[in-house]
């Protein structure tokens, strides 16, 4: 009984989704998410971008990245350096030469976009 | 010119000398703890924002949560209320009636697009024992859906998130301008804090309980062929059963059929409800397991406050709405059967819990006598804790009363908290004298309940 409830359980476990803990993550400015910013993200220029492709292009450590951007992957207009509220915004607003902050799906693989903040009032 | 000191001039320099001395000497306080640094933010900061702390819906007084009852005490001015006291917040900030009637709060956990329509009314979780039930082998577990933090997800970074959903003094949410996000020092300070709240470690169960209704909840309650409550609140915890979810399983969320309920008590009212889809975004309709040892005393119970009492919340799992839930037929899947349980078995849980409960009040309670003594600083930190040592007393009463669990226990409780209302009166050396006898009878009232290994 113990051994067909735990299978059973733990299967349920494992289909758990991911998690998506960034509903309020809008209104925090670029660079001030707690336990991401200045240890796992990433926050700098954008260097190219795919429209097409769905991805950006980024410099990091001297290292060339492609980072795939997917539906779930929430863009957060960041309007807080002009005191104005953020908004949600979309790949387009990831414009070669503007400040982004990135945090990854897996902060390891650097690959894939959990969201992106875009500092809309300049570089 | 005589240049030698007159009387006058050397008095002056010795009472000078001796008030030098003196300060010197003077007694400087301790130097605030982690913890106490964050006792005060949790206690006093508003953040610049709408006037709110974390104590607005965290309130020692009501066991770090918030119940329909205390906020009935408040005076119209709190800051619970800044909906209905500013304008800004006037609409789509909280919903008044369900904030006064069901203690309900307004939460935007799927986004803030559409304020008029994408919304959640939630219970305000105690913040008790946070030690035990925020850590998951799938992350940090915070808040009803277990993503109630932004960042790393972490207890840490909670603070960050209330800030911007409760705090701020405009719907536009502007760093600067409608609050200030908190630092990093008072984020470690927070978390410090409201770790070191409540229970730090889970009960070993099975306890030698000497009520026998309790002793039966509690055999019904760790049964897997009939209460099947350990399998996700192991040890009465928030923690699932490891010798079914695993090793260092943690927290687990569950769909429990909640929003399924018939008449729930917020959306009888015609007020505008909406169906909370719980974790994440969009959300898989699962919302975290919460503590059961100090449940008791912190109804209402479930994520949207669906029912006031214990036993009700019990009886839940009796039902069709968890049974036809996700987490119900997982469970009939793997045991063969549902939960089925009759009124008997259902008392029985509930009086375990109180049971518990009570016995964790009494634990509390001892914890911050102790600590009044120990709080030398101010007299009026000592009477602080003993206030709460009081409120902890009235609970293990309340909770044992309403089932008529150990009356005779209750009784004796009466005598207690009367000892420790003359201390919390009293003067330094008659406060010490009274406070430690009321730890002396603490031990012989947890007897009373559970006898000693």
């Amino acid at each position: 009984m113990a051994r067909t409830m735990a299978m059973a359980l733990i299967f349920a476990v494992l289909t758990t989704g991911a998690y998506g803990q960034e509903a309020a993550e809008r209104y925090i400015p670029i660079g001030q998410s707690p336990g991401v910013s200045g240890k796992s993200s990433y926050l700098g220029p954008v260097r190219n971008v795919s429209m097409s492709a769905g991805t950006l292009t980024i410099l990091e450590d001297g290292v060339t990245r492609i980072v795939k951007v997917t539906d779930q992957t929430r863009i957060y207009q960041d309007y807080s350096a002009n005191q104005r509220s953020n908004g949600v915004g979309g790949l387009g607003d990831c414009r070669i030469g503007r400040t982004v902050e990135i945090k990854f799906i897996d902060a390891a693989k650097r690959s894939e976009a959990e969201w992106i903040k875009v500092r809309m009032n300049g570089p | 010119m005589d240049s030698r000191p007159t009387k006058a001039s050397l008095h002056f320099a010795a009472l000078a000398g001796a008030a030098i001395a003196l300060a010197a000497c003077r007694v400087q306080p301790p130097p605030e703890t982690l913890v106490e640094k964050g006792e005060r933010i949790f206690f006093n900061e508003t953040f610049a924002g709408n006037g709110r702390t974390c104590r607005t819906c965290h309130r020692p007084e009501d066991n770090f949560g918030l119940s329909p009852n205390f906020i009935a005490t408040l005076p119209p001015a709190d800051a619970l209320f800044v909906a209905e006291t500013n304008p800004a917040l006037a609409k789509n900030f909280e919903n008044p009636r369900l904030m006064r009637e069901f203690a309900l709060i307004l939460e935007n956990q799927d986004g803030f697009d559409d304020l008029a329509a994408n919304f959640n009314l939630r219970g305000i979780p105690h913040t008790l024992a946070l030690r035990t039930s925020v850590a998951s082998s799938a992350g940090p577990r915070t808040g009803w859906g277990g993503d109630g933090a932004p960042g790393d997800g972490s207890l840490r970074a909670f603070a960050t998130g209330a800030v911007i959903q409760h705090f701020a003094k405009t719907l536009a949410r502007v760093p600067g301008v409608d609050f200030r996000l908190p630092t990093n020092d008072e984020l470690d300070a927070l978390e410090a804090f409201q770790f070191s709240l409540g229970r730090q470690q889970d009960l070993a169960l099975p306890l030698p309980l000497v009520s026998p209704v309790a002793a039966r909840g509690q055999a019904i309650f760790l049964d897997n062929t009939l209460g099947k409550c350990n399998a996700c609140h192991v040890n009465a915890g928030a923690n699932a059963d490891p010798r079914i979810f695993g090793p260092n399983a943690g927290n687990r969320s569950f769909n429990t059929g909640v929003e399924a309920l018939p008449d729930q008590p917020a959306r009888l009212t015609g007020e505008p409800v909406s169906d909370d889809d719980g974790f994440g975004i969009p959300g898989n309709g699962e919302f975290n397991t919460p503590p059961l040892v100090e449940a008791a005393d912190t109804g209402p119970f479930f994520h949207n406050n669906s029912v006031a009492t214990l036993e009700a919340a019990v009886g839940f799992y009796d039902g069709e709405a968890f049974n036809d839930s996700p987490a119900g037929q997982l469970l009939k899947t793997a045991t063969g059967s549902g939960i089925e349980l009759d009124a008997t078995q259902i008392a029985a849980i509930a009086a375990f819990l109180r049971v518990l409960n009570a016995l964790e009040n009494l634990r509390e309670a001892d914890n911050l006598a102790t600590r009044s003594i120990a709080a030398t600083a101010t007299a009026a930190r000592g009477t602080e804790l003993l206030g709460r040592a009081l409120e902890e007393l009235d609970d293990a009463a309340t909770v044992l009363r309403t089932a008529e669990l150990h009356p005779q226990s209750v009784a004796k409780l009466a005598g207690v908290r009367l000892t420790l209302e003359r201390a919390r009166k009293a003067h330094s050396g008659e406060r010490t004298r009274l406070v430690r006898g009321v730890l002396a009878a603490l031990p012989g009232l947890r007897g009373e309940m559970v006898r000693a290994n």
